[in-house]
């Protein structure tokens, strides 16, 4: 059970999944990325594939998990960072548009070049349009950007031909891509 | 976007788009409209998409990168106060947690709880200053001492607890993968250590998982409530339970009870702790909260308030299976869906629901009943919580009598007659009150008075001398009489209940009192309308049954019957369950296809009925229809309906309810009959294991199936086990049931049986001596007429003769056999079998005379029935008289019936196998055709050879 505050229920759920499983992954991630942001201090970026792995790793090794499908694994784990993204992205726009000082605090996401609040919101808003259309596709996009897998992992995850993941891929980019411009 | 595109099939357009890219960027424009043709809508979608990749170079080309939010970003401190900090525990809605070191006074580890900027850190300190002495009192191995508070540099006020190296409660019992008893157990203790505070006059506020951890000491499981103090402390000053902002929320609405989730009000008190508790144990028991996270904290804040004010949540049972994956849920608790849910369905499900209710009235007055009232599901007790019915407890208390606890020491029956007190008070207050709460007081009283009659004798209550039911019912009896007399319905009730109990530990003659004397109050019975009055003559009707009344029984059963039907209608459960009795009654006077047609009715009522009452009727009546079926002969069938009662059975029982064990035992005693005994005892054994481990050798459920299953290990050429076993379970059912008891006389019958199985058995003058004894113990409480009496004095005789004295055991069988045949008639099955056992010593001292007409008999009713075609001892033992009386053409037809009988258990029964033969031999040689009568004779060679080789005993027809 988490803390009311970072709880991302808040948030609408985009796909199906296991509740209970996607709060552990969701508080791990969280945790794992507070814990090294503690450690190294700010300034530092964290890499979507590198906490997913740490994650995985941890989580594995709790009896109740290690039954568990490595691609339902990195299904939660896309889901939950999509989450922290979103919320964080909510949090920065409310900020701006509510004319609140930006704090002092240089925020890791900032660091990123194409981390926008607004794009980062259109972007999910598309993936969960682009899911309704072509939910596999969907999840191709949630696995490779938020958690950071490889093709071949993905295809591992999804169980499917890697050939099927370059395809979805592609047609996802293309399709959020050009829903975005419009 | 282009309307248009929402009615292009995608999956055309993703495989056009996904082919054109496969071809170099020139040729693709050529190609789309090539495969489009005139369709111009979807050439145009396919030709955007790929516009879109062309220009969508570096677009999510690396994964994202993670933020967090502002506030959780701040540098870890190196100190508190004066806790060095070593690293990051947790954060949560309050703020974060630190694992900090004290050096002094002590070295040791803490955990240091920071709070968010934004609460006045002044008036918390105050507060939690003038809590400190009381949270000092709490001294309690399952609670995390609070040691200091404070304020840091920034100004944010900070709570420092002793540290627990643990997880949340629910995680470590899924880690763990704990069954639900072994969380029941752990989530005792923390009840304890919840009403430890409360009793110092500490309320937690916030009990949740997260605040319940769980760590391991020498490899035990110790639960710590943390937190304790704190949330108080934060509150009362606050003025907030809940809300910050509109998604900010102080407080855990999950847990938090609908007091807490007033607007208003913090008026709080121990049973909103009573309620987290009840949250806290649906959450380990179905893995989920009553009300859905989701739902509730996407809820507008007013309505999560309302929700949790006025919903009523779903019972664990019924959540459990709404839940996304009940699996999961159910192997984190080593079993599967149905079982949990059947587990959890009825008791647990009660007992929850009390903690939540609305009304904290309603909820347990404290944390130690609650705890009190889990013991009492652990160890089989009735609980306090219950559903509205009264039936459950008075069903409860009849059921643990039935199989008796017995063993109970001797308490204080002050209780008992304390609540005759209050019941007679309340006969002063009925004059104001309406009908209804006359009636609702009526049940409650009802049921208050046999619960505690019967906690009056559980272990607990004292450790004093062992008494036995008999003598609690006897008291109890004692200090009814005369207490009712404004009060006829609860006196009829109270004696039914005593007629019932009375039954079920074997003591026909006060059941009978009991029963009749509930009918002098009820009146003529054929003017009864009360369905309660009419359940109760049903269970008269099936007493008088049991102590061999046939027409009495049946009088009264058939008029409950009809009487229930217009009464309360066919589909009422008491007008079913006398029909089940009013079946049972039919099938022992033999008439099977009446019963059959009973329970065919009861059966097809049922359906679609899937109350756990309604369930378990219909359980008894397909392993009832199943015995029918059995003794009918008709195995495939029977067969049919066992595996159908067995799958009701494991989706609402557990493996080790009486009624499924029951079930068991009847389908082992089929499968038994067809030779398989290794089926038959891999049913029953895995049971008998599993009832020892969780109820103890000694629990009445694992004695009573002792006996069964001793029977099929002797069966299956485990004889000396066998023997083991059942002088054991013998021992136990003596100390625990008493002499006399219906099980110990049953275990004790059958450990006769199996000694007496051994081959070439001669009783020793010990074991004649106590089985005289039993016989006297089951004519004086079952009474001279009812049918285990007189199949007991059958073994008498039976034993006798192999003893040697053959005439005794002739005079013996005859004097059964009169009995049997003026109570249960001249058809019934057991008259069937002494008659073919009184024919059978008959012919031992060459009295074949005699033995002729009760041997044809036998064998004209068997051969009516069509029940020689798996009974070859009314054809074998027939035909072996006639060819003794040298009426060879006569006994040939029989003869040879039962050689095919026992074709397929020709390893079953040897010593008859031999008999046959040898008369079909005798009978061909008279009849000079010496082939056969040659053939016969390798037959009977080869039995003896068998008989000299096996070890086995030899199952007879006494097992059938």
């Amino acid at each position: 059970m988490t803390e009311p505050s970072e709880t991302p229920s808040a948030d609408p759920p985009c796909g199906p999944e296991d509740a209970e499983f996607a709060r552990s992954v969701y508080d791990q991630l969280r945790l794992i990325a507070r814990q090294r942001l503690s450690r190294e201090g700010p300034g530092h970026t964290l890499q979507a594939t590198a906490l997913v792995n740490e994650a995985y790793l941890k989580l594995s090794k709790h009896a109740s998990l290690s039954q568990l499908h490595r691609g339902q694994f990195f299904a939660a784990a896309a889901e939950a960072m999509r989450r922290i993204l979103i919320d964080h992205a909510r949090t920065k726009h409310r900020e701006k548009r509510g004319g609140g000082a930006r704090r002092a605090l240089v925020d890791v996401a900032e660091l990123s070049h194409d981390f926008d609040p607004e794009e980062t919101l259109a972007l999910n808003d598309a993936i969960c349009r682009l899911e309704m259309e072509d939910p596999q596709a969907a999840q191709v996009v949630k696995l490779r950007f938020f958690a950071g897998l490889s093709v071949q992992e993905t295809s591992e995850a999804l169980q499917v031909s890697e050939r099927t993941v370059k395809r979805d891929w592609q047609f996802a980019r293309a399709w959020l891509f050009k829903s975005l411009q419009q | 976007m282009n309307p248009n595109e929402h009615q292009l099939p995608a999956a055309e357009v993703k495989q056009l788009f996904s082919r054109a890219l496969e071809l170099a960027p020139a040729e693709r424009d050529r190609f789309v409209r090539q495969e489009c043709g005139p369709n111009e809508p979807l050439q145009r979608a396919v030709q955007d998409l790929i516009d879109a990749h062309e220009r969508a170079v570096g677009f999510l080309d690396r994964p994202t990168l993670l933020p967090t939010s502002t506030e959780s970003f701040e540098p870890m401190p190196q100190r508190i106060g004066p806790y060095a900090i070593a690293r990051l525990l947790g954060e949560g809605g309050f703020g974060s947690v630190y694992l900090g070191e004290q050096t002094s006074p002590v070295q040791r580890r803490v955990a240091v709880k920071v709070l968010k900027p934004g609460m006045d850190s002044r008036q918390i300190l105050a507060r939690f200053n003038a809590e400190r002495h009381t949270l000092a009192l709490m001294d309690n191995p399952n609670i995390a001492r609070v040691i200091d508070a404070g304020v840091t540099e920034a100004g944010r006020p900070y709570f420092v607890m002793e540290f627990v190296d643990g997880v949340p409660i629910t995680q470590y019992c899924d880690d763990r993968r704990l069954p639900a008893h072994a969380r029941l157990l752990l989530f005792a203790s923390v009840c304890h250590a919840v009403h430890h505070a409360h009793q110092k006059g500490i309320i937690h506020r916030d009990i949740k998982p997260s605040n319940v951890m769980v760590t391991e000491l020498d490899g035990v499981a110790v639960a710590k409530v943390i937190d304790f103090g704190v949330s108080k402390a934060i509150e009362q000053v606050s003025g907030l339970t809940m809300l910050t902002d509109s998604r900010q929320l102080i407080g855990t609405p999950e847990y938090m009870s609908p007091e807490q989730a007033r607007p208003e009000g913090t008026d709080v008190d121990i049973r909103s702790d009573v309620y987290s508790l009840g949250v806290l144990l649906y959450e380990l028991l179905t893995g989920t909260t009553p009300f859905d996270s989701k739902s509730l904290r996407s809820a507008a804040m007013f309505e999560m308030q309302r929700m949790i004010r006025e919903v009523e949540p779903p019972k664990p049972s019924t959540r459990l299976l709404q839940v996304d994956s009940p699996e999961t849920v159910a192997s984190r608790r080593r079993t599967e869906p149905r079982r949990l849910a059947s587990t959890i369905r009825g008791e647990l499900d009660w007992i929850v629901m009390k903690c939540l209710e609305k009304d904290r009235s309603r909820r347990y007055g404290s944390a130690s009943s609650l705890s009190h009232d889990i013991d009492n599901y652990l160890s089989g007790r009735p609980i306090d919580a219950g559903p509205p019915s009264r039936i459950y407890r008075l069903s409860k208390f009849v059921k643990r009598n039935r199989v008796s606890v017995a063993a109970a020491a001797l308490a204080t029956f002050g209780l008992v007659a304390g609540l005759i007190v209050s019941l007679t008070a309340w006969r002063y207050a009925t004059a104001e009150r309406d009908k209804a709460a006359v009636a609702r007081d009526l049940a409650e009283q009802h049921v208050h008075f046999v619960s505690s009659m019967f906690r009056s004798i559980s272990p607990e209550a004292a450790r004093g001398r062992e008494i036995t039911v008999r003598e609690v019912l006897d008291d109890a009896v004692a200090r009814v009489d005369g207490s009712f007399a404004d009060l006829p319905q609860v006196e009829i009730d109270v004696r039914n209940t005593f007629g019932q109990a009375y039954a079920s530990i074997g003591n026909f003659a006060r059941a009978r009192e009991q029963f009749e004397t509930a009918i002098k109050k009820a009146g003529d019975p054929a003017a009864y309308v009360e369905p309660d009055t009419l359940a109760m003559y049903a269970n008269y009707g099936k007493l008088l049954n049991d102590s061999g009344d046939r027409a009495g029984a049946h009088r009264a059963l058939q008029l409950a019957c009809d009487r229930l039907a217009s009464e309360v209608g066919e589909r009422d459960l008491r007008t079913l369950d006398a029909r089940l009795k009013l079946a049972s009654f039919l099938y022992d006077l033999d008439q099977l296809s009446e019963a059959e047609a009973l329970h065919r009715r009861s059966i097809q009522l049922l359906e679609g009925n899937d109350t756990p009452e309604a369930v378990q009727l219909r359980l008894a009546n397909l392993t009832t229809l199943a015995v029918v079926k059995h003794q009918q002969g008709n195995f495939s069938e029977a067969h049919l309906l066992y595996d159908n009662a067995r799958e009701v059975a494991s989706i609402t029982l557990d493996e080790t309810h009486p009624d499924f064990i029951a079930m068991k035992m009847g389908f082992a005693s089929l499968l038994r009959d067809e030779g398989k005994f290794g089926e038959a005892l891999a049913l029953v054994e895995p049971a008998f294991q599993s009832a020892q481990a969780v109820f103890g050798p000694d629990h009445p459920n694992t004695l009573i199936m002792a006996h069964h299953v001793g029977l099929l290990m002797s069966a299956n050429g485990r004889g000396d086990e066998a023997r083991a076993l059942l002088d054991d379970a013998l021992a136990r059912c003596r100390r625990v049931f008493g002499n006399d008891h219906a099980t110990t006389l049953y275990t004790w019958h059958d450990w006769f049986q199996i000694r007496t199985l051994a081959r070439k058995y001669v009783p020793t003058e010990e074991d004649m001596a106590s089985l005289r004894e039993l016989v006297a113990l089951m004519r004086r409480n079952l009474g001279e007429t009812h049918r285990d009496t007189l199949m007991i004095r059958g073994e008498l005789a039976r034993l006798i003769g192999v003893q040697g004295n053959l005439r005794m055991a002739i005079d013996e069988y005859r004097d059964v056999l009169e009995k049997l045949r003026s109570t249960y008639g001249d058809e019934h099955h057991y008259t069937l079998s002494v008659e073919l056992r009184l024919g059978q010593n008959l012919i031992s001292v060459g009295d074949h005379a005699s033995a002729e007409p009760l041997l044809a008999h036998a064998y004209d009713v068997n051969r009516r029935r069509s029940r020689t075609v798996n009974d070859w001892s009314s054809p074998g033992l027939y035909g072996v008289c006639l060819a003794g009386l040298g009426k060879h053409e006569l006994a040939l037809g029989p003869l040879l019936e039962a050689e095919a009988a026992m074709q397929r258990y020709r390893k079953l029964d040897v010593v008859m196998m031999r008999k046959v033969a040898a008369a079909l031999a005798g009978c061909y040689r008279g009849l000079h055709q010496q082939d056969k009568a040659q053939h016969y004779d390798e037959v009977v060679r080869q039995m003896n050879e068998q008989l000299a080789a096996s070890t086995q005993p030899a199952a007879t027809m006494d097992s059938r």
